[in-house]
């Protein structure tokens, strides 16, 4: 039986889904990459709150001209790749700016870096913005109104009253944007930065092995976001239990 | 190899140039400066000696053993082949300290024609479309031609060039390979195919993945690169017997008008290693050190 196993392993062309030979001595492409990937999501992701949180609440504005450039911005970044903003950002501002090639941790070079998760926050944002803003409006309106007639201010109203009412809707959310970022951002790869698609890459062109690679990036995103879902799902289960009458 | 990703690079860096100007009034104001500073200075020193940077700059597309390629050196990221060991005779000629950019082949005509690049190396040949966008300096080595890639199962259908009339082939986008295959620059690749039903990726092993799972029906690449699949994959041949000729030789890259000044210092070292026999001899290297890494011992 094993030896069946042993032999149908040993026979795999280098274009096979399983031929994972390169193992383990290019392991160290796939953890680096893992680590690229998870400090280059979760810093955009973070990175992001601030900004969408303030284009939120200028959406959320009276004034037409703050609510319209609030529009502006996340119906830009919405509606175009993020591939586009990605080369629009690292060959346009970061062309001017030049970066020292510093490595951080021995294998992430800050001046690659930096780009991309400017890039990352910034589309990020207009997303997270607009689960702020769904957040927000998800607190049923009595709630301001009471807070109002109470005698806080508008401002005391957010801030006291409907923001952390909001947090219990948005934090799911946000989860679940971090989860689709450490996905997405594997698109940074075209600019050499060194995540853990360009790992699979390397390794792919290096080796001849052209498939496995591939597949292996694939099982190791899968490890990290379906474990970070049913994380997400748990505490969204929590929360909602003092919804429950 | 890889061609006109050019009109692209323009078309961005026109992109680009149109939102910092619209942009960002205050970022615009200062980006000619530094530009005009950098190329005045050099323009001057190259016309009363070479230049002499302390530190070269240095693009190139690590994904192409033998020519530019990732390996693990003593546990450490290392990228070699023959167009690094090139960059490094160029750099210590000039005295210069060599930094390497590895990023995508499309975009490194893009950064040298921005300053962000000193110089590319990245197999990357001598065309018309090319040289209007960046300056060359002499070939450093004479490749194979272009050879084209099949299942071994299918071989005795290709005898000639005709044969792929009808048939699906894949090759490099952007690159002189892609030429042959669509036909629609017959200047830069005068043989080329007819009626092939054209199918461009971005990265070789994209190409061998779609021919051995049938999804293209031949594939065309450089010599060198062509050999070492059908070596290592038993499933897959060259053909034989279809002359694809060559389409231009590889050259070193760097801004239109080399404002740096760098040229001749490069085409001196060109010439001194062709006269040692040095780029053979780096060639032999980069070919072992990729097949040490195939064979994962």
């Amino acid at each position: 039986m094993f030896d069946a196993i042993a032999a149908w392993y040993a026979g795999l062309g280098p274009a096979s889904f399983f031929n994972f030979k390169f193992l383990p001595k290019y392991a160290v492409y796939f953890v680096h990459g893992i680590e690229y990937t998870l400090l280059l999501s979760v810093v955009s992701v973070l990175l992001a709150i601030i900004p969408a949180l303030l284009l939120a609440l200028m959406r959320l504005s009276k004034n037409r001209f703050i609510k319209g450039i609030s529009g502006a911005y996340i119906a830009v970044f919405r509606s175009t790749p993020l591939l586009v903003q990605l080369s629009i950002i690292y060959f346009g501002p970061f062309s001017v700016i030049r970066l020292p090639v510093v490595q951080l941790f021995g294998f992430v070079d800050i001046s690659r870096f930096i780009p991309g998760v400017i890039a990352l926050a910034l589309n990020s944002s207009a997303y997270v913005a607009e689960i702020f803003r769904a957040g927000i409006l998800a607190v049923d309106g009595g709630q301001m109104e009471a807070a109002r007639s109470l005698g806080l201010s508008k401002w005391q109203g957010m801030k006291l009253v409907v923001l952390p009412q909001a947090v219990k809707n948005i934090l799911p959310a946000l989860a679940n944007e971090l989860v689709t970022m450490v996905k997405e951002s594997s698109i940074v790869m075209a600019l050499g930065m060194q995540d853990l698609m360009w790992g699979a890459k390397t390794v792919a062109s290096t080796t001849y092995i052209t498939l496995a690679p591939y597949v292996l990036a694939a099982i190791i995103y899968f490890c990290i976001n379906f474990p970070a879902s049913k994380a997400i799902e748990a505490v969204e289960r929590r929360m909602r239990r003092g919804d429950q009458r | 190899m890889k061609n006109n990703k050019k009109i692209l690079g323009l078309a961005l860096s026109a992109a680009l140039s149109l939102s910092l100007l619209a942009g960002c009034g205050g970022g615009s104001a200062t980006t000619p400066a530094p530009a005009e500073s950098k190329g005045a200075e050099p323009a001057q020193s190259q016309a009363a000696e070479p230049a002499t940077p302390t530190k070269l700059v240095f693009g190139t597309s690590a994904d192409y053993p033998p020519f530019e390629f990732h390996i693990l050196k003593d546990g450490q990221d290392t990228i070699v082949g023959l167009d690094v060991s090139i960059a490094y005779e160029i750099a210590k000629d000039m005295g210069a300290e060599l930094e390497i950019v590895d990023m995508n082949f499309d975009n490194l005509l893009t950064m040298v024609t921005q300053g962000n690049l000193d110089f590319v190396i990245a197999d990357t040949e001598s065309t018309p479309d090319r040289e209007a966008a960046a300056d060359a300096s002499k070939p450093y080595y004479e490749d194979l031609a272009p050879m084209v890639l099949v299942k071994k199962a299918n071989l005795d259908q290709y005898k000639s060039i005709d044969d792929f009339t009808g048939k699906s082939v894949g090759a490099q986008t952007g690159t002189n390979k892609a030429l042959i295959v669509t036909g629609e620059d017959e200047e830069t690749a005068p043989i080329h195919m007819t009626g092939a039903n054209p199918v461009l990726l971005t990265t070789v092993g994209d190409l061998v993945n779609q021919l051995v799972y049938d999804k293209v029906d031949a594939v065309v690449l450089d010599g060198a690169v062509a050999v070492k699949y059908a070596q290592t994959n038993s499933d897959l041949a060259v053909v034989e017997g279809v002359e694809l000729g060559s389409v231009g030789l590889p050259c070193v890259w760097v801004a239109e008008g080399d404002p740096k000044g760098l040229l001749p210092s490069i085409n001196a070292t060109i010439d001194r290693l062709l006269a040692e026999g040095a780029i053979d001899t780096f060639m032999e290297e980069a070919d072992a050190l990729s097949s040490e890494a195939i064979g994962l011992d």
